[in-house]
């Protein structure tokens, strides 16, 4: 997984923060950006960018730019500390 | 082992360009057939029993949301991704009820089939990595 614009750290302490779920989605949508807001980076999702949406199984929405996303589901679970 | 895929579409263009993504990856892939209506595609699942369909969700007669629900009931391991044009809230509410683990716009189809197909199949692995360390008593969280 690259993160050429090191967004991996800010994406694992919004995780840690309860900002972002430690959870798998139920189903994905990947399509063109809708004109929304990534919930990791906070940038806008523009329509030539790849959307991940991802419905949580707890219920909710969650839009990304595919490559937050694919960081996000890097880091979620070794966010747990056993 | 390769993944069993079945792809169904009544566009021939999407089926062989669906065919030739997954020539891309045929080291970890196998294309077991393809079905250009949902009736033809449902047979085919049934018999072929693979681990992945790629269907689209429009379709005359038994369309991709209908078939979805269907192989889930007889065939709940295996894994679905509906395609479609169409990217407006109520086929993207169709796709989500129907139960399908993913849906790809075709508009980027070359950019979002194969990131799909790698996040269903990786969802699948850390599902059944923590069922199995349910089973023996240890603790799935892991540590970085």
């Amino acid at each position: 997984m690259s993160d050429p614009a090191g967004r991996g750290p800010g994406i694992r302490q919004k995780i840690l923060a309860g900002h972002l779920p430690k959870e798998n989605c139920r189903m994905t949508w990947y399509g063109p950006g809708t004109g929304g807001v990534c919930v990791a980076c906070e940038q806008p999702i523009a329509a030539d960018d790849v959307e991940v949406e991802c419905d949580l199984p707890t219920g909710g929405t969650i839009r990304f730019h595919q490559g937050c996303y694919d960081i996000w589901v890097a880091e979620w679970p070794t966010c747990d500390v056993g | 082992m390769p993944l069993t895929i079945v792809v169904i579409d009544d566009s021939e263009e999407y089926r062989l360009i669906v065919r030739g993504l997954l020539r891309s990856v045929h080291d970890v892939t196998t294309f077991v057939g393809d079905a250009a209506n949902g009736v033809d595609g449902l047979a085919l699942v049934r018999r072929e029993r693979p681990d992945m369909v790629i269907t689209d969700l429009v379709m005359p007669g038994l369309d991709g949301g209908e078939l979805t629900r269907r192989i889930r009931l007889e065939l709940p391991k295996t894994k679905i991704i509906l395609m479609s044009s169409y990217i407006e809230d109520a086929y993207r509410l169709m796709a989500s009820d129907s139960g399908a683990d993913a849906y790809v716009s075709k508009q980027m189809i070359t950019r979002t089939l194969l990131p799909a197909i790698g996040d269903v199949v990786r969802r699948e692995a850390e599902a059944l990595d923590r069922e199995a360390k349910k089973l023996l008593g240890l603790n799935p969280a892991r540590k970085k």
